[in-house]
């Protein structure tokens, strides 16, 4: 579930919709929590599915790197790309904001961090001064390396600040997120995925 | 999932969103189809949900035939019902439009066949408004509906189906695929034979919900 000071608006023409903040919210608040609504679409399920789903997976799902295709019940599923993301984790079944998001900014994550594959890669139009200019799984270690740092003072802040998703993270998810952070097995353990194509 | 041609509007604290037209569909379109995204949770599953997910579930998933209940993943979970309603459900995975739809129109449903756990009050504003929809409306209204639901799908060889592609049929439509496929009116399955009598023991909040 998404967190709920956050609405769905139409960002431009190419980008179509995006997921903004409706108040502030501070680094350290949960803003994802992969929740029962929510839907991992197995390998077998997705083979059952006719051939026009292709591309409904590839809009609407992300890799949780076990295998699945996670596609999210609510905009959840609407979070845009950016080179600076300011939300990240979700190889942890939770997200977290990675620095404090404004009124009207959009919620991001970096795509690569998402078990991109060499077919993936994209023109990046995120507009941010560090933009790569192209999202390229190449770039999965380096990103995934600097975005690990974050995470950790992230999750280091999550008692500091109003938490409204908290009913929905589970404490083991948690511990095991903070143990992947502190001993970099974040890293390690995208580049396994990336390496054996998953 | 929802038919191309729509959009999700909000229409009032009351009521919250509903789904419209862009564009005119005639009668006898699939204007939602059970798909392969729709997720389907046990009575079970919802009996355990956590409190937050409950009531989302409750508010906008249905207890299908099987007694599994179907929370849709795109905002075809958003369609209101109407006692007057642009489509009626055939079979366990199509809405067919049993009107033809003017673009702007809302698209609404018939609440009255999806086993609802509670009564539900209904100012939808029809003429023949029942007032309050009720899990075993179909018990009383089956003949009219069913007759409604025949005449549409009749038609359903003759139009545009851009949802047959996505849905997942069960058991009781195929022989509608069937007939459909034969461009042939047929037999369809009646709006009674979803009814389940008892509502499960699994979903009973220790408040709330009883026997409608």
């Amino acid at each position: 579930m998404i967190h709920p000071h956050t609405r769905l608006v139409a960002i431009d023409s190419v980008v179509g919709n995006g997921v903004v903040a409706t108040r502030r919210i501070p680094r350290g608040t949960i803003t994802w929590v992969l929740d029962e609504l929510d839907r991992p679409l197995t390998g077998t399920e997705m083979n059952a599915m006719p051939s026009c789903y292709d591309k409904l997976i590839d809009l609407w799902t992300f890799r949780d790197g076990r295998g699945h295709r996670v596609l999210c019940w609510d905009t959840g599923r609407n979070l845009n790309h950016s080179c600076e993301p300011n939300c990240g984790g979700s190889e942890f079944w939770f997200e977290v904001a990675l620095r404090d998001i404004e009124p009207g900014e959009q919620l991001t994550n970096d795509y690569a961090t998402l078990y991109m594959r060499p077919s993936e890669d994209f023109a990046c139009r995120c507009g941010s001064p560090l933009c790569r200019g192209a999202a390229s799984h190449e770039q999965v270690p380096i990103v995934v390396a600097a975005i690990q740092k974050q995470l950790q003072l992230a999750l280091s802040e999550l008692t500091l600040v109003p938490q409204p998703l908290s009913g929905l993270l589970r404490a083991d998810w948690l511990e095991r997120a903070r143990e992947l952070v502190a001993s970099n097995l974040v890293a390690a353990s995208v580049d396994a995925v990336v390496a054996v194509g998953e | 999932m929802i038919h191309p041609c729509s959009e999700l509007r909000f229409i009032s604290p009351e009521v919250g969103y509903g789904v419209f037209a862009t564009q005119d569909i005639p009668r006898g379109t699939f204007l939602w189809v059970l798909d392969y995204f729709d997720r389907i949770l046990t009575p079970a599953e919802v009996g355990a949900l956590q409190p937050q997910l409950r009531t989302i579930a409750d508010r906008y998933s249905y207890q299908a035939a099987d007694g599994n209940f179907v929370f849709c993943w795109d905002f075809g979970r958003y369609m209101n019902h109407s006692c007057e309603p642009t489509s009626r459900g055939v079979g366990d995975a199509f809405e067919v439009a049993i009107r033809d739809v003017a673009a702007g129109e809302e698209l609404t449903s018939e609440y009255g066949t999806l086993n609802l756990l509670t009564p539900m009050t209904c100012y939808c504003g029809a003429p023949s408004c029942r007032g309050t929809i009720r899990r075993d409306d179909a018990a009383r209204h089956f003949e009219q509906w069913d007759e409604q639901t025949r005449t549409a799908f009749a038609l359903s060889h003759t139009v545009p189906q851009p949802l047959l592609p996505f849905a997942k049929l069960g058991a009781r439509d195929l022989p509608l695929m069937d007939a459909l496929q034969a461009g042939r009116a047929t037999w369809v399955p009646s709006s009674r034979d979803f009814h389940i009598v008892d509502v499960p023991e699994e979903v009973l909040f220790a408040s709330g919900h009883g026997a409608p």
